[in-house]
């Protein structure tokens, strides 16, 4: 009783406080709508990228069992229990100007990373892949075997087995997968702020800009916030529906 | 053509030795008590599980030799197998299922189509077609499972209980419908079955394992 007390008294203050009458207007401002489209391009680009990088990482860290394997695994999921902005810290050391990696991409290709849109990409997918990963790599040990066996006689390749047979059979935990991943790009804030910085029309996501206007306008802060809740919540709820739907099936 | 496995199989302790070869338009019944290995035989043949020691060969060409490092994958071993838990493709369609193999091996989707649709009418299950494989009864799937592994058109046909899943009335049917099948199969095929009958009507000549 306590505990959802205590989950539904901030969400529920942040409605109560909400200035409605001037919700549409509060919004409708040319930072808020710059990096409303902001948030929304380097969220969906990260979970796609999270995707594409962590689906056949975590299919590899089903599949072995080995120390290597286990060490990568925590390695790779540390970021999720990271604070945001020592991510931010960790990512400039690596890709910064002067950083281990970063150093190298300027001096070769002139290429700067950091406080770019592309270094917002970098940090959300940095902290959110490990949600996928956790989602699929589970899904992925659950998988029947015999299946790719019968595939195999049937003369598959494993290319074949993996997208015609596995990824199929994972699909609810990919999907979960993914939202979770995209839930945690949209909500990002340490770790970009400090990898990429909030310059507005470029940088600037939709909780950077929130952290801004709260600095001098409560109100209309408390517009965009519950504008940000009901996307996330409407995402997470919508996914549910089709989890369970897909469960049934 | 033929097939023969000289050697042991097993899994983990459990070893049994094995010397037999079955020629092309052959049904070789393997007969046995539970847990003897009849299931690991057809396994080791597919390409699932290797051969212990010893040789496996087809049409000359050998398949498994840990002796002399030979091992071909299931995939190049053209072995189709109707597995006793069958394994259909649960989000396929059973057209899908059955075109799988064909697919598999670079057939035309029209191609496969047609070759699907024939086969599943040889089994009487033409009607099927559209359904999705996870709803169906042990009958039906017992069936698609069948026209999905003649469908791969294989050299080797292994048959693992392919009566086991259906109530005694279809039962007498489905075995008329694998004795058409295994009539006209020009290949090697090896039936694994715990029921006399089954063996007596299927089966050229009966291995009783253990």
């Amino acid at each position: 009783m306590l505990a959802i007390l205590f989950v539904i008294a901030p969400l529920l203050s942040v409605i109560i406080r909400v200035p409605w009458s001037d919700f549409w207007s509060s919004l409708n401002t040319t930072a808020v709508r710059q990096s409303l489209v902001i948030s929304i391009q380097t969220s969906l680009i990260a979970a796609l990228l999270a995707a594409v990088l962590g689906i056949p990482l975590s299919w590899w860290l089903a599949r072995t069992n080995s120390k290597v394997s286990r060490v990568i695994r925590t390695i790779c999921i540390a970021p999720m229990v990271l604070p945001p902005v020592v991510a931010g810290i960790a990512l400039l050391a690596a890709f910064g100007r002067r950083g281990v990696l970063g150093e190298q991409l300027f001096n070769l290709w002139g290429i700067s990373l950091p406080f770019t849109k592309t270094a917002v990409v970098l940090a959300q997918v940095f902290v959110s892949m490990p949600f996928l990963i956790l989602a699929v790599e589970a899904a992925f040990r659950q998988t029947d075997e015999g299946l790719e066996d019968a595939a195999r006689t049937l003369g598959a390749s494993p290319t074949r087995i993996f997208f015609s047979v596995v990824i199929p059979s994972v699909r609810p935990a990919l999907l979960a997968g993914v939202v979770l991943a995209w839930a945690r790009s949209f909500g990002e804030f340490g770790a970009s702020i400090t990898f990429a910085g909030s310059f507005p029309g470029r940088t600037q996501t939709l909780p950077m800009s929130i952290y801004e206007i709260a600095s001098y306008d409560y109100r209309q802060a408390l517009v965009v916030s519950v504008f940000m809740m009901f996307v996330s919540v409407a995402v997470l709820a919508g996914m549910r529906e089709s989890w369970a739907s897909g469960r049934t099936r | 053509m033929s097939l023969s496995v000289v050697g042991h199989i097993g899994k983990g302790t459990h070893t049994i030795p094995i010397d037999v070869t079955v020629e092309a338009g052959e049904v070789l019944g393997i007969a046995g008590r539970n847990g003897v290995g009849k299931t690991t035989l057809m396994e080791t043949i597919a390409g699932i599980v290797p051969l212990l020691s010893g040789s496996l060969s087809f049409d000359g060409v050998t398949w498994d030799d840990a002796s002399q490092k030979v091992w071909k994958s299931p995939e190049q071993r053209r072995c189709a197998v109707v597995f006793q838990d069958l394994r259909l493709f649960p989000h396929m369609s059973v057209l899908q299922n059955v075109m799988f193999g064909l697919r598999s091996r670079g057939i035309s989707k029209n191609e496969a189509q047609s070759t699907a649709r024939m086969k599943l009418d040889l089994v009487s299950a033409e009607h099927l077609v559209h359904r999705k494989a996870m709803g169906l009864s042990g009958g039906e799937a017992q069936r698609v499972a069948l026209a999905r592994a003649i469908a791969a058109e294989p050299d080797v046909l292994l048959l693992d209980e392919p009566l086991s899943a259906i109530d005694a009335g279809s039962r007498e049917q489905l075995r008329s419908v694998l004795a058409d099948v295994l009539s006209a199969f020009p290949g090697v095929a090896l039936l694994v079955s715990h029921d006399a009958k089954d063996l007596t009507s299927l089966a050229t000549r009966t291995l009783t394992l253990g």
